[in-house]
């Protein structure tokens, strides 16, 4: 009797976790990323962070962010804070004196591969 | 390889199982038979419901299981209480409720009294048709009651003693007459109401199916039907009161899976290509509350449920990602995602199904097969409420399970 309610409790939790094979996210040739946040403060300085939810098939060649004030993806019209601080699927870079005080900001987690630029949709900011 | 690692985790999961022999078996209680040549045999008796408790008695000891007609023994009787003898009724056991110089056996809605070295007088009543005053009347034949009172005519103390044809009046009142005879006696336990438990645990697969309909021009890159098998556990707990009903259990329980669909749309365009990817997960728990009922076969049984489950949907999402691939110089992806529904977590479903069980040593082993049906669990979100869908799930479950 012991034996049979070791064996089924060390059962159930391999079958489960073995067997669990949720659905991979669909594979592009382009990584899938998310803005996630802004921390910090004018004093310390702000940290962006983003995550990269699906790799893709092509290798990441850069990745960071792209500030704007404006609201559309426009290339010339703003900045790229580029990152090299990773952990597993989440990425950040830091700014000190970039903002100014009062403006609204458009923050896109960025990364470039092989023949493309990828933007993530944009989290909107206020400095 | 993933699918061939889940099979044989199966197999091994109920091949330990198997080799387990120490588990109570729960249809039987201790009991006794008292045999033709007066012999008392202990074993065990199977639990029976009232009628059947009558006709014939289903005998385990260390020489297997024996199935007696009244005809066969003289008796069987339970240790925590009920017991049954023959030669009071016409092949028929009869419950003995008073056992002394004067005894009291019940038979259904019919007793029988029997004093030391006498025949047993049978004490019913019937409804009879009488005319009186040139008008027919129905009324009950009260003859049982003259009956018993020549049977206790010795005794002048039951003289004015009022009774009725029930179990409690007429213990009450064949124990008064021992008494007042200064006879022994032995008022029996009345047979136990106990209730069956069974705890069943398993594995299997469920596909799940999910249909998307009347979908607003908004939702024209969501598929209308997504299909996804997982692996489910189950847990099944069974309640049965076989001393009423034999066939009929209640079960409840859970199930768990945790099922994700997708679906992609492409759309080429001239300057831009564009990609919706689709992603519905969630954890999903559900807790039947079903009525079973089951045919027993010689080692088999077959058994069909139905009832209701209430089910919770669990760390839910139902996202689309777009990426707009712009064609010109600049090599540009724009990547969006949108929350395109959200769940109703609270949702009820109709489900039924079949079962075969069959004994594996102490334990049975079941195959099932459980189908349900459940609509409206997806929802527009808050900021699209003027957009509009229907959805619904079917699905379709199969479960190898143990019961002990």
């Amino acid at each position: 009797m012991k034996k049979l309610l070791i064996f089924l409790i060390l059962s159930l939790p391999v079958i489960f976790v073995g067997c669990d094979d949720p659905k991979p996210i669909l594979v592009r040739e382009w990584p899938h990323l998310e803005t996630i946040e802004v921390t910090g403060n004018s004093t310390s300085g702000f940290t962006l962070h983003a995550a990269i939810t699906s790799e893709g098939n092509s290798e990441i060649i850069r990745y960071g962010f792209f500030i704007s004030r404006s609201r559309t993806l426009t290339i010339g019209n703003g900045d790229f804070v580029f990152s090299d601080n990773r952990a597993n699927n989440e990425f950040s870079a830091q700014i000190t004196d970039y903002l100014v005080s009062g403006e609204k900001y458009y923050l896109r987690a960025y990364a470039e591969i092989q023949d493309h630029n990828v933007y993530a949709e944009a989290l909107e900011f206020e400095y | 390889m993933k699918n061939v690692f889940c099979f044989l985790l199966f197999i091994a999961f109920f091949a330990g199982f198997s080799t387990q022999t120490s588990l109570a078996q729960v249809e039987f209680r201790d009991g006794f038979i008292i045999k033709a040549n007066n012999d008392t045999i202990r074993g065990q008796v199977l639990q029976r419901s009232l009628k059947n408790r009558y006709e014939s008695c289903t005998f385990k000891s260390s020489e297997g299981v024996t199935v007696y007609l009244p005809t066969e023994i003289r008796g069987y009787g339970y240790s925590n209480g009920g017991s049954f003898i023959t030669g009071v009724a016409d092949n028929a056991f009869v419950q003995v409720l008073v056992d002394g110089h004067l005894s009291l056996y019940e038979y259904g809605t019919v007793f029988y009294v029997r004093k030391e070295g006498a025949v047993a007088q049978i004490l019913e009543s019937k409804r009879v048709e009488v005319v009186r005053e040139g008008r027919l009347i129905i009324q009950k034949d009260e003859a049982w009651k003259a009956r018993l009172a020549v049977i206790m005519n010795d005794c002048e103390a039951m003289l004015m003693r009022n009774y009725e044809l029930k179990r409690k009046s007429l213990t009450e009142t064949v124990v008064a007459y021992n008494e007042c005879a200064g006879k022994t006696f032995t008022k029996e336990e009345n047979v136990k109401l106990w209730v069956n438990v069974n705890l069943g645990l398993g594995v299997g697969y469920t596909n799940t199916s999910m249909g998307l309909k009347n979908l607003d021009a908004q939702y024209r890159y969501l598929d209308t039907d997504y299909k996804e098998s997982d692996p489910t556990l189950f847990f099944d707990l069974g309640f049965s009161l076989p001393g009423l009903a034999e066939k009929l259990s209640i079960h409840t329980g859970f199930s768990y899976s945790k099922p994700s669909f997708s679906s992609t749309e492409m759309v080429n365009g001239s300057l831009v290509d564009a990609y919706y990817d689709n992603y519905v997960n969630y954890d999903f728990l559900s807790i039947p509350l079903l009525l079973q009922y089951a045919i027993p076969f010689d080692h088999t049984t077959l058994a069909f449920d139905a009832g209701v489950s209430f089910d919770n949907y669990m760390n839910s999402s139902a996202v689309l990602q777009t990426a707009r691939v712009f064609k010109n110089a600049s090599n540009r992806i724009e990547l969006s995602n949108n929350e395109f529904a959200v769940f109703d977590e609270k949702q009820a479903s109709y489900l039924a199904g079949v079962r075969v069980r069959r004994k594996v040593g102490y334990f049975s082993a079941e195959v099932g097969i459980r189908y349900t049906i459940q609509s409206g669990q997806l929802v527009p979100p808050v900021f699209l409420e003027s957009a509009n869908f229907e959805s619904s799930v079917k699905r379709l479950s199969l479960s190898l399970n143990l019961i002990w």
